[in-house]
C-alpha cells in the first residue's frame, strides 16, 4: 500500500495545524486590516460630524442676525467709512455749528495719513462764538460720525468773543477683502462689541440726499 | 454498531497523537468561526458607518447651500466686526477731548472777574492763561483749578500783573 508523504502520526498533527495556522492568519489579517479601515472611517465620520456641527451653528447664527446686520452695516460704514470722509465731516461740522450758535470761517483739509489698519486725514477749521458755545461745540465733535479726535486747538478770547483754531483727525479704513472659509465657525458679537455698537449707534450720522433720476426735458433754443 | 477501521494498524495514528490532533482540529474550527464572526461584524459595522457618513455629508452639503444663500449676512457680520475693532482703536487713540472737557468745566465755574485769555489744547496737555481783575478772583480761580480732580499735574508756568488788565496767570495742566 502506498504510504503518504509523512508518517500517519505526523500527518494527524500537521494537517489540522495547517488549518489552524490558516485560520489564525486570516483572523489576524482581517482584524488588523478591518480595525484600521474602521478606525479611519470613524475618524472621517467624527470629522464630518464636527464640520456638520460648525455649519449648523453658523447657519443658526446667520439666520438669527439676518435682519439686524444691514442696519448695523449702515451705521458702522458711516462711523468708520471706507474712503476719505473729510467732505462728509465738513458737512457734519457745518450742521453742528448751525445749532451751536457758532460760526465756522475756514476749512483746510490735510493730506491722508496711514497708521496700520487705520487711515486718517487732518481737518483744520476756525470757529468764532461765545466761549461756552465754542467749548460746547468742541465737546460735541465726539458725537459726530465719522469718528474723529481733537488733535490740537488754540482758543483766544477777547471782548467776549472766543476764536478757536481746531485741528481734528478724521478716521477711515479699508473694508476687509476676505471672507472666512465656508466651514469656519462664526460667532455672534461679544458683549463688549454690542456695547460699542450701541455707543456708535448714538452718534449723529451724516444725512445724504438721494437724487431721483429725471427724464430728459426739451430745452428751449435761446436763438429762436 | 462497532466502528470498522480498514486501515492497516501500522499507518493509523496512535493514542495521544489522536487526542492532540482532535484538539488542534477543534482550535482550528473555533478560530475559523471567530474569524467569520469578526469579518461579518466588521462588514456590518463598516456598512453602518458608511451610511452614517453619507447622511452626515448630505446634511453638511444642504447646510453649505443654505449658508451660501446667507453670504451677504456673513459679509455684513465680518464688516461689522472689522469696523468695531478698528473704531475701538480710534476711541483708544490719544485725543484732546478730555482736556477740552476739563477746560469747559473750569470756565463754567470761574468767577465773573476772571476770564479766559488763551488756551492751547493738545493730547494730554492743556496750557491755559486767565486774566483776573482782582486778587479775590485770582484766589477763586486757583481754588477752582486745584479742586479739579482730573489733573495729574498742575504747573503755574507764569504769573504777571498788568495794572490795566489785572493778574495774568498761565497754567500747564496735565490730565491723569
Amino acid at each position: 500500500m502506498k504510504k503518504g508523504l509523512f508518517p500517519a502520526n505526523v500527518s494527524a498533527i500537521l494537517i489540522p495545524s495547517a488549518y489552524l495556522a490558516v485560520s489564525i492568519l486570516l483572523f489576524v489579517f482581517t482584524a488588523k486590516t478591518g480595525i484600521a479601515k474602521i478606525s479611519e472611517q470613524r475618524k472621517g465620520l467624527s470629522e464630518a460630524r464636527k464640520i456638520q456641527g460648525v455649519l449648523q451653528q453658523k447657519e443658526n447664527i446667520l439666520r438669527q442676525i439676518e435682519t439686524e446686520v444691514p442696519l448695523q452695516v449702515d451705521i458702522l460704514a458711516n462711523v468708520l467709512p471706507e474712503k476719505n470722509p473729510a467732505l462728509t465731516m465738513i458737512s457734519q461740522i457745518k450742521n453742528l455749528a448751525a445749532v451751536s450758535e457758532t460760526t465756522i470761517t475756514t476749512f483746510k483739509i490735510g493730506a491722508q495719513n496711514d497708521s496700520g489698519d487705520l487711515s486718517f486725514v487732518d481737518l483744520n477749521f476756525d470757529i468764532d462764538g461765545g466761549l461756552t458755545e465754542v467749548l460746547s461745540f468742541m465737546n460735541s465733535i465726539k458725537a459726530l460720525a465719522p469718528l474723529s479726535t481733537i488733535d490740537k486747538a488754540k482758543i483766544n478770547q477777547a471782548g467776549g468773543i472766543a476764536s478757536a483754531n481746531v485741528t481734528i483727525k478724521i478716521y477711515f479704513a479699508g473694508y476687509p477683502t476676505k471672507l472666512p472659509s465656508l466651514t469656519e465657525a462664526v460667532s455672534d458679537l461679544s458683549e463688549e462689541e454690542k456695547g460699542l455698537l450701541v455707543t456708535f449707534s448714538g452718534l449723529t450720522l451724516p444725512t445724504f440726499t438721494t437724487l431721483t433720476p429725471q427724464e430728459p426735458v426739451s430745452r428751449e433754443s435761446p436763438f429762436d | 454498531m462497532a466502528a470498522v477501521n480498514l486501515l492497516p494498524s501500522d499507518i493509523s495514528p496512535k493514542g495521544p497523537v489522536v487526542k492532540i490532533s482532535n484538539l488542534i482540529k477543534s482550535l482550528a474550527i473555533i478560530s475559523f468561526v471567530t474569524f467569520l464572526v469578526l469579518a461579518l461584524g466588521m462588514v456590518v459595522f463598516f456598512i453602518l458607518n458608511s451610511a452614517a457618513l453619507k447622511s452626515v455629508n448630505l446634511s453638511s452639503d444642504q447646510l453649505k447651500t443654505s449658508i451660501k444663500t446667507l453670504e451677504e449676512t456673513e459679509q455684513g457680520l465680518v464688516l461689522v466686526r472689522d469696523r468695531i475693532t478698528k473704531a475701538k482703536q480710534v476711541l483708544d487713540a490719544e485725543s484732546g477731548l478730555l482736556e477740552t472737557e476739563s477746560l469747559g468745566k473750569i470756565t463754567a465755574s470761574i468767577p465773573l472777574d476772571v476770564s479766559l485769555s488763551e488756551a492751547v489744547i493738545s493730547k494730554d496737555l492743556l496750557d491755559v492763561t486767565f486774566v483776573a481783575t482782582n486778587s479775590q478772583g485770582l484766589a477763586a480761580l486757583m481754588a477752582q483749578i486745584i479742586s479739579e480732580e482730573s489733573f495729574a499735574k498742575i504747573e503755574l508756568v507764569s504769573f504777571s500783573f498788568n495794572p490795566n488788565a489785572g493778574y495774568v496767570p498761565s497754567f500747564s495742566l496735565k490730565e491723569k
